[in-house]
């Protein structure tokens, strides 16, 4: 999608403005308070229904319909309006859009509508606009921030989210494994007492299920099952109720709960143990994300190969073996697995003990309403079965809570009141169970136990069957997050090293004089996004910690370019740079200028800067055509920007003459050849003798370039000969020829030794005198352009090999061996 | 036209994963197409994979 034709009325300081700019790069320049931003805002506003501006930090006060318009036209949105000519697909489509409706966009003709929108989806992630404070976001952000950052831009949100989600499920899973782990320990422990066994174990039961049944004149059974514990027997007497005790279930109960007290201080311990555990896995972030880490060290192991070369930042280790090293870490992290595993157990423990303790207490309870027996200290009752609940839910999900700084203010060693259990349970039920006596016979005892027996079997059934369902589901839920994060992360990791691989080609492409071994590194560690950048070999740092403002800001234009790349997929051709290299040095200007040119062919770019030279170099460069160079001149609150399509300098000069004006003409062409030549004797490596001042004039200039360029044309004239390119030679001797005829007429040869053709008296000329001087230096010029892409002459030094050049146009057409 | 989003493709790895491993493959059809959902809904995930496996 490029943009052919631009139209804005009434939007920010723009009152009524029209470019044509053909689907081409353009630059806006101007002074500040010109009203170039209104252009990037315009075509913010047009491709993604927001102007970037108007929101972010700081900007709660702004609103679109209030400030996205022009101040007078608050009152009258349906006059703001943005409409641009686009080719969308090789489709003309015009779109439009309005202030007073923004999520309207209209589209001629209509039948293009999703097409269109399809494509301002991608512009929804603002990937269209870079501006210098993007610039900063991407690399002085902190890791957490800045993969917030790309998240967005990356749209992850939503994986985030459900990433979160599976984390909950997991938890989730746990905890149900533990209550359903609980609860089936309970059912056993309700079958040890009703059976008054030493242990559980289902052999155990069944030998003694089959000794009741014998006293009731059964035959032996060899399966329990909850059918069957009853089976041909019959019915003795009066089934006893399910909920009633008996004498021994009740006594069991007692020293089932004696025995748990007295593990006292073996609790206590447990829970000082996991406190310890969980605050050194709150102090250190790996032991938290071992699994990521894990990871990590282990991709590490299997791509570091013999020559001890670190897949990620491409260094060779020289501390040892690096697959030793990565083989400790990889133990090292084991750690946090075993700590993690430590928790689970010690906490699941607790809540067993916790659990069976309030299931003694209750049945107890029980015991004691059964035999008519009020309740001593109800109050102390209740609360006791509060620390209970609090305690035994506290053990579901420690680690949580303790992070979360939920962990109970009671102690559990105020459970653990033997003499309150003793007073208020244990002794009175005692003292009722004498009282009661044995009224019952054995047969009448074995058919109640039985009964029981019935239920708990069933019930102790149902805890395995929901256990072995808790441990699927746990096993599920964990099974889910470890594949979701590797998914995640294999395709995070495919676009990261994709990016980084452009980033790195594009920042050596602007740095090729310094760091043409410059690395960088992305890497997704857990939530973070790690970045960062070589610094001369010295190793890897953040990318604002050593480099200079201006390596800066061409790293931030480098990754928005490799994000584009990947994000827009090109569809989004239009890319709105907006003064983004005010720190870059006008050397490192040209690459980013070769940059565009070389890389992007297929981009629009909407350059705007207040620097004239950098529009100028655009032009020059081949970047931007003179055409497209738009010139704001001016600004006010009633006309918008007063702007100009910046003329050629020779129909300028030409308009001077036509008033007569010698002196404007005159300064004119000063002004520009200076201009003109200073950037020839940069890309030729022309020979000025060094000022201190580090200012020189247009003689110096103009007299060191066309030196340099008779020195080049003579070394390529003879480099033809060698290669035997005896036709080239020719075709070159007789441009030189040209060539120095239009030097002379120049007079620039004479400046030094004749005052009367110096620049100085230009302005002294007559009209008739100075127009052949304009004819000279236009002639001159276009000794340095190519006559085909008109782009000035550069000469290419061979990396490492000094006596290697060559000079070249944009297009190559020439192409001179000019080396020694 | 723009490409699968990276969203997408997250979610096509993890069926691909889910579908290949012993413990998920029964429910990975569905787990997938609950995942891939616009507005996800927790207690619907953890149903899926809350199934029992007896056929």
């Amino acid at each position: 999608m490029k943009i052919y034709e631009l139209e804005i009325k009434n939007i920010r300081g723009i009152k009524s403005i029209k470019l044509t700019l053909d689907g081409k790069n353009a630059v806006v320049f101007g002074p500040n308070g010109t009203g170039k931003s209104a252009i990037v805002d315009a075509i913010d506003f047009l491709l993604s229904q927001k102007i970037c501006r108007l929101t972010g930090k700081g900007t709660q006060s702004l609103s679109l319909k209030e400030h996205g318009c022009h101040v007078d036209s608050r009152e009258n949105l349906k006059d703001t309006v943005v409409k641009a000519n686009i080719e969308i697909d090789g489709k003309k489509v015009i779109i439009q859009r309005s202030i007073n409706k923004p999520a309207e966009l209209k589209v001629e003709p209509k039948e293009h509508t999703k097409l269109v929108e399809s494509y301002l989806a991608v512009a929804s992630l603002g990937q269209h606009i870079l501006s210098r404070r993007e610039i900063l976001k991407y690399i002085t952000a902190e890791e957490g921030e800045r993969a917030k950052e790309i998240q967005l831009l990356l749209d992850l949100s939503e994986i985030e989210n459900l990433r979160a989600m599976l984390v909950k499920i997991g938890n989730e899973a746990e905890s149900e494994l533990k209550i359903k782990d609980s609860s089936l320990r309970i059912a056993e422990s309700d079958i040890v007492n009703l059976l008054s066994v030493a242990a559980f174990s289902e052999a155990i039961c069944l030998e003694k299920v089959n000794e009741l049944r014998k006293k009731l004149g059964g035959k032996e059974i060899f399966e329990l099952q909850e059918e069957k514990i009853k089976e041909g027997l019959t019915p003795h007497l009066t089934d006893a109720k399910k909920e009633v005790l008996t004498k021994e279930q009740i006594e069991n109960y007692i020293n089932e709960a004696k025995n748990i007290l007295k593990k006292e201080e073996e609790i206590v311990a447990k829970i000082d143990q996991l406190v310890l555990l969980m605050e050194e896995i709150k102090k250190e972030v790996k032991l938290k994300q071992f699994s990521v880490y894990k990871r990590l060290y282990e991709t590490g192991l299997s791509l570091v190969t013999q020559e001890n070369i670190c897949p990620l930042c491409g260094r060779k280790w020289t501390e040892g073996d690096f697959r030793n090293y990565l083989d400790g870490k990889t133990k090292e992290i084991e750690i946090g697995k075993e700590k993690q595993d430590k928790i689970t157990g010690l906490s699941s423990a607790v809540k067993t003990d916790i659990d069976l303790l309030r299931n003694d207490i209750d049945n107890l309870k029980n015991g004691l309403l059964q035999f008519g027996v009020s309740l001593k200290d109800e109050q102390v009752i209740k609360s006791k079965f509060e620390i209970f609940k609090q305690w035994s839910e506290t053990m579901l999900s420690p680690f949580e809570l303790f992070e979360a700084g939920k962990w109970p203010e009671i102690k559990i060693d105020e459970l653990f009141d033997e003499s309150f259990f003793t007073a208020s349970f244990f002794d009175p039920l005692k003292e009722a169970l004498a009282k009661s006596g044995d009224i019952l016979s054995e047969k009448q005892k074995a058919w109640d136990t039985l009964t029981k027996m019935e239920d708990k079997w069933k019930a102790y059934k149902t805890g395995i069957k929901n256990k072995s369902q808790a441990v699927l589901y746990k096993k599920r839920a964990d099974a889910s997050l470890i594949y979701f994060e590797k998914a995640r992360n294999l395709v995070l990791e495919g676009i990261y090293d994709a990016v980084k691989s452009n980033f790195d080609k594009y920042y050596k492409t602007i740095h090729s004089d310094d760091e043409t071994k410059f690395a960088s590194k992305i890497s997704h560690e857990g939530p973070a996004l790690k970045f960062e950048v070589d610094f001369y070999g010295r190793g890897m740092f953040p990318p604002h910690a050593l480099h200079s403002e201006g390596h800066q800001d061409s790293m931030g234009l480098c990754l928005f370019f490799a994000l584009n790349d990947y994000l827009t997929k090109n569809n989004i051709q239009t890319v709105v740079l907006d003064d983004v290299v005010m720190s870059i040095d006008a050397n490192h200007r040209r690459d980013i200028c070769k940059l565009l040119r070389d890389f992007f062919p297929g981009k629009q770019f909407i350059i705007t800067t207040h620097d004239t030279a950098w529009a100028k170099q655009l032009k020059t460069e081949g970047v931007v055509a003179q055409k497209n160079m738009v010139h704001f001149v001016n600004w006010n609150v009633d006309t918008g920007p007063v702007f100009e399509f910046d003329k050629d300098l020779w129909d300028k000069i030409k308009e001077s003459l036509e008033k007569d004006d010698v002196p404007a003409a005159a300064a004119r062409l000063r002004r520009e050849a200076e201009f003109f030549f200073e950037n020839v004797c940069d890309f030729l490596y022309a020979k000025i003798p060094y000022k201190g001042t580090h200012q020189w004039e247009l003689g110096e200039y103009a007299s060191a370039a066309v030196s340099a360029l008779k020195t080049i044309i003579e070394r390529a004239i003879k480099n033809f000969r060698k290669a035997k390119q005896e036709d080239k030679a020719k075709e070159l001797e007789s441009f030189y020829e040209a060539a120095k005829g239009i030097i002379a007429k120049s007079n620039i040869e004479q400046w030094a030794v004749n005052a009367e053709v110096h620049y100085n008296k230009w302005a002294n000329l007559t009209k008739k005198d100075f127009a052949p001087v304009v004819e000279a230096f236009k002639e001159l010029f276009k000794l340095f352009e190519c006559s085909k892409c008109h782009g000035l002459l550069i000469m290419e030094r061979g990396v490492g090999d000094a006596n290697t050049k060559t000079v070249v146009c944009n297009c190559r057409n020439i192409s001179w061996n000019v080396g020694e | 036209m723009v490409d699968k989003s990276v969203t997408e493709l997250i979610f096509d790895k993890f069926e691909e994963f889910s579908s290949a491993d012993d413990i998920l493959k029964d429910v990975s059809k569905e787990l997938s197409d609950a995942v891939r959902k616009e507005k996800k809904k927790k207690e619907e995930i953890s149903a899926i994979l809350k199934k029992s496996n007896e056929k």
